[in-house]
């Protein structure tokens, strides 16, 4: 056994040497720093490493469960990234921050970015090209098959639903974004007037939002445990909902009903709906931060991550599934859900302080 | 030869003065005798002990003069003295095996089969060459003073100290061990300086009584 | 030497960490103007402290009634396997069996047919106290029973309890009113290390804990990541301090207390109980503990092998093997930086340990010093994020592992601390008088002679380098991923198919280090060495 042991040792000592002593990549490798937790958009980014090694970049994809990680370590203290993949509150910090780099004017392949898209606010944040699309997200509910009837469904279906089936609803809490962007959904589908939430929050935000928290006290009695427990995440919620334990899940991957069925992760049959009569759009960037050591290549990176060729792959149903942000040539694309515009950016903060001043 | 000269021991006290633990002015054991200290407990019999090994004493004031064989020792480490120490429990290494044990005890000058042959032949002399590969937790209180006394003996010491080395043992056992080890001590015709409270233990060299000893 | 040594040791470990940290902890809020918001922090802060207190009450409980029976080399297997798999893959496993849509209904299901859908709120609710208790509890009992076992081989326990039953006491209560009370002062550090741990741990309550709101460190954590002004995390880091000094007050008060309770017992009760227990309780808790933490195991192996595996069904619909082929590429290299990252800490962290107790020993100071332990008592987020800022975020490998040993060395002190400072010197002295030097001494006869404990400080040391994920995250950046940083960021994906595969990868490593080391029944099991 101990003989054994020494010999494990050893044939690491040996492999460790061999690594070790690989002459060091005439590349410098270029830092991206990405969610790591789907692993559809894990073994895309391995893909795209294959396909930039043969341009002369390495890609390397540092896998990390929060982005706001690396955020936080931007604006208070140090990293070596020199890729992120970003949008929201996140962008809005580094924004603020000043800590990204103007890189609109380097990427050629943004003229092929499709102009129907509103791509130029995040969340309600002007980007002003610090940032560059890479994908596009439609908030929208997955739902199994006998449960929600129909392509959509309003707040007030949803609360007659709850309330039928107690305890089989649930919402990711917020702050966690899918969360927040449920109560805007939610309000979408309340408010009489809903273009008044592209401006931003005024004094009339009471009056505003007053339906959705009267709505919000008849629903949470129904919700699972009653609302005093809320999923942390949206995969949280959708293992539950795989299993049974919820009737919805939320999504912003509108392709994400095919690709996931496809994964094993949720039951065929599984339905795609919007709450409300559209889908908040937005998108999600990648963006190079101005500590970069590697900004060359990171343009690079962009450019080929805009390229048909990526985008086409990266829309594969059976793999990631992210609808591209370039106009591509294809009938075949699957089609997109109806698009409502995004709040602008201070209904985030306003709403996330409200709901948890009234719930928590 | 060991011989102790003007021997004064002192404990630290904690109101900085000192008091005297014990004084012996003159001490000579020949070889193959066997010198025995007596007295009550606290008269300072271990710390005399301790003294002559070379252990450093802690909250004591020594001075004084130790020969071995007309070599002044009373300043080197307990290491260069040559001086064998046996306690109370044998004291055999626990972590290792009885042949280990004996290995471990020979001078560095044998090479690894003269070695061998040695602690084998020991051992033999104690009829005890079954248990060359038992733990020393699986031996019995005899067997371990006899084999923690042939691993001091082993070493080839010029000196030998005990320490209670018996008291540990049944009164049967006792007697045949105690010969037997005053014999091993006489056959090497080393000094030795034993320390007890048992009055059958003496042997036939000196007594010094310390139990009279106060200043 | 050996002082100089060990000043330097407590110099580089503890002191230069703590004050190369100090600014973040004081400039970690966001400018000033930070309105206190009381209503945020009452309630985490009385259910962390009940939680806590409940918590470290059990562990205690049970593991000073399974110490009674370890001391086999099984007990120590059991021990090694509970410590050497990760939280969050502990937690994700014991999901897996007990949550409602875990195995254990499914199985339920499959025999009885009564619960189509899973039931709301058994086995183990999803997001509760008590959920979080449990598990909490089964990853804080084994490292106790560690200490404690190290603990108890410099006390004569058994004797004594021979001793008591010759008097006509049941072994049983002859344990707690004798051995116990012997024992209790000894284990206050290691008490002290789990009620920091279950104050100021994050990843398991986020799993499976409360959030509305959650326990104190759920709060400050996510305090911490908000960009909105009113970011209160600085007032939960000192929550998060007043709460580890009130309640090391409490445990002191409780260890301070038992010894009357225990005159009190001795004196009134009968000297066996009424009731003859056939199954002692300790016994039941290790059989319960073996058997959970292999199931754990074997629950996440299912999962890394299946492909969908929807309630109610039992085996996965369909399986998925090919998932270790396309990985195996990627992660052999991460094991590969974790091994020899984990290797050199836990040498570094042991031989710093013996440094400061080799000190210790020869100046006869028997007692466990805090000093070395403060680095458990400081939570990491608030160290690494100053550290960093002192380093940068470049590829810094000596300063990654310095930040590894900081984190391994309390734990070495804490498990080799029994065994090294009794070491009697008459050892030392029998090997000189055989004609080796002190020096000679120190390293043939003594080292060997803490053999087992050695082993058991540096497979520890192991494991705890294995599991850090914010000092290899934040201070090598991207540049020396382990098996560990990338485990976790795919578990927060939540699928855990792929995330088992990973939790079991990070738990091989040290499983394999505690067999290697510890497994074989060596022939030192009996080995009283403290005179």
């Amino acid at each position: 056994m101990r003989a054994l042991g020494a010999c494990v040792l050893l044939a690491f000592t040996l492999l460790f040497a061999v690594i070790a002593c690989q002459p060091l990549s005439p590349r410098q490798p270029v830092l991206f720093y990405a969610w790591g937790g789907n692993p559809a958009v894990n073994d895309y980014l391995r893909w795209a490493a294959d396909e930039l090694y043969q341009q002369d970049i390495e890609l390397r994809h540092v896998k990390v469960a929060d982005i706001a990680d690396v955020v936080k370590q931007l604006t208070k203290g140090q990293s070596n990234a020199d890729l992120i993949w970003i949008n929201g509150e996140n962008f809005q910090a580094l924004k603020a921050a000043g800590k990204l780099h103007q890189i609109s004017g380097d990427i050629s392949q943004l003229a092929n970015v499709n102009d129907k898209l509103n791509w130029q606010t995040d969340f309600g944040e002007a980007v002003e090209g610090l940032e560059v699309p890479w994908g596009l997200a439609q908030f929208h509910l997955l739902s199994c098959s006998q449960c929600l009837q129909g392509n959509s469904v309003s707040a007030v279906q949803l609360l007659a639903y709850a309330a039928e089936h107690p305890g089989k609803i649930s919402y990711p809490k917020p702050p966690e974004f899918h969360g927040t962007t449920f109560l805007k959904a939610l309000l979408l589908s309340l408010s009489d007037t809903p273009e008044l939430f592209h401006q931003p929050v005024s004094a009339s935000a009471e009056q505003l939002t007053a339906p959705l928290w009267h709505y919000l006290e008849l629903l949470h009695p129904h919700l699972w445990q009653q609302g005093t427990n809320f999923p942390g995440s949206a995969a949280e919620q959708l293992n539950w909902f795989a299993n049974g334990v919820l009737d919805i899940a939320v999504s912003f991957n509108p392709n994400e009903a095919a690709t996931l069925v496809k994964q094993g992760r949720i039951p065929a049959g599984t339905a795609r709906l919007t709450l409300g009569a559209a889908a908040i759009t937005n998108h999600h960037y990648l963006a190079i931060p101005t500590s970069a050591a590697n900004k060359q290549a990171a343009l690079r990176v962009i450019e080929f991550m805009l390229s048909e060729k990526a985008q086409r792959r990266k829309a594969q149903l059976d793999g990631w599934g992210d609808p591209p942000v370039i106009t591509i040539p294809d009938a075949n694309a699957p089609s997109l859900l109806p698009v409502a515009d995004e709040f602008d950016a201070s209904w985030q903060p306003y709403l996330e302080h409200a709901w948890s001043e009234r719930f928590q | 030869m060991l011989r102790i000269k003007s021997l004064r021991i002192s404990q630290h006290q904690q109101t900085s003065q000192q008091t005297l633990l014990l004084a012996l002015p003159q001490l000579t054991i020949n070889g193959g005798e066997i010198a025995t200290l007596i007295g009550p407990s606290g008269s300072g019999k271990t710390t005399l002990l301790r003294w002559v090994l070379g252990e450093p004493l802690v909250g004591f004031e020594q001075q004084g003069e130790l020969w071995l064989n007309d070599q002044r020792i009373d300043h080197y480490p307990i290491h260069q003295r040559k001086i064998g120490l046996l306690y109370q429990k044998g004291d055999l290494f626990p972590h290792l095996s009885v042949k280990e044990n004996l290995l471990f005890a020979l001078p560095r000058k044998y090479n690894k089969q003269q070695k061998q042959q040695r602690s084998e032949q020991a051992l033999a002399t104690i009829e005890l060459t079954s248990k060359r590969n038992a733990m020393p937790h699986q031996l019995s209180g005899g067997e371990q003073s006899r084999i923690a006394l042939i691993r001091s003996l082993l070493a080839e010491p010029e000196a030998l100290l005990l320490d209670e080395p018996f008291s540990a043992l049944d009164t049967g056992l006792r007697a045949s061990i105690r010969q037997w080890t005053f014999a091993q001590i006489k056959q090497r015709n080393i000094p030795a300086l034993l320390v007890t409270h048992d009055e059958f233990d003496h042997g036939d060299g000196p007594i010094i009584n310390l139990g009279n000893q106060h200043a | 030497m050996v002082r100089a040594l060990s000043v330097a040791v407590l110099l580089i470990l503890v002191v230069m960490p703590l004050l190369a940290a100090l600014p973040a902890l004081f400039f970690a809020g966001q400018g000033a103007g930070i309105r206190a918001n009381w209503s945020l922090w009452l309630v985490p802060v009385s259910q962390t402290v009940l939680l806590t207190i409940s918590v470290t009450l059990l562990v205690l409980l049970s593991g000073l009634a399974i110490a009674r029976h370890i001391g086999d080399s099984r007990g120590f297997a059991v021990i090694s396997v509970l410590l050497s798999t990760p939280h969050v893959a502990f937690a994700v496993g014991i999901m897996l069996l007990l949550s409602p849509s875990g195995y254990l209904t499914r199985l339920v299901h499959t025999l009885l047919h009564t619960l189509p859908t899973p039931p709301a709120g058994w086995p183990l609710p999803e997001k509760s106290v008590l959920t979080l208790a449990i598990v909490l509890l089964l990853k804080e009992i084994p490292f106790l029973l560690l200490i404690a076992s190290t603990q108890l081989r410099q006390l004569p326990y058994q004797q004594w309890l021979l001793q008591a039953q010759s008097l006509g006491w049941s072994a049983r209560r002859a344990w707690w009113l004798l051995v116990v009370p012997a024992l209790l002062p000894r284990l206050k550090l290691a008490l002290a290390a789990i009620v920091i741990y279950t104050l100021s741990v994050v990843d398991i309550p986020l799993l499976l804990g409360p959030n509305m709101p959650g326990v104190l460190a759920t709060v400050v954590y996510q305090q911490h990541y908000k960009w909105s002004a009113d970011n209160q995390a600085v007032i939960g880091v000192w929550w998060l301090l007043l709460l580890s000094a009130v309640l090391f007050l409490l445990l002191q008060g409780l260890l301070s207390g038992y010894p009357p309770l225990v005159r009190l017992a001795r004196n009134h009760w009968q000297k066996t109980s009424r009731w003859r227990w056939h199954l002692s309780a300790g016994m039941g808790f290790l059989q319960v503990g073996a058997g959970l933490s292999l199931l754990v195991l074997a629950a996440l192996l299912m999962e890394s092998f299946a492909g969908a595996r929807f309630y109610p069904a039992l085996w996965p619909q369909q399986w998925q093997a090919s998932r270790w082929l396309t990985e195996w590429p990627y992660i052999w290299p991460l094991l590969l930086t974790s091994g020899w990252l984990a290797l050199i800490s836990a040498a570094l962290a042991t031989a710093a340990a013996i440094a400061v107790l080799e000190h210790q020993r020869r100046t006869k100071n028997r007692s466990m010093h805090w000093l070395p332990l403060l680095m458990l008592f400081i939570p990491q987020l608030v160290l690494v994020l100053g550290w960093q800022k002192l380093a940068g975020a470049g590829s810094s490998g000596p300063m990654l592992i310095w930040s590894h040993v900081v984190f391994c060395f309390p734990y070495t002190y804490l498990v080799l601390h029994g065994a090294w400072v009794n070491v009697s010197d008459r050892w030392l002295y029998q090997a000189q008088s055989l004609g080796y030097s002190y020096r000679q001494a120190w390293w043939q006869v003594l080292l060997p002679m803490l053999k087992h404990a050695v082993f058991s400080a540096f497979a520890v040391a192991f494991s705890v380098s294995i599991a850090q994920y914010l000092p290899t995250l934040w201070l090598a950046g991207g540049t020396l991923p382990t098996i560990t940083t990338e485990a976790v960021s795919i578990a927060s994906g939540g699928d855990w198919r792929l995330a088992s595969l990973y939790a079991l990868m990070q738990a091989l490593l040290p499983l394999v280090m505690f067999t290697l080391l510890l497994g074989r029944k060596t022939k030192q099991q009996a080995i009283d060495v403290a005179h």
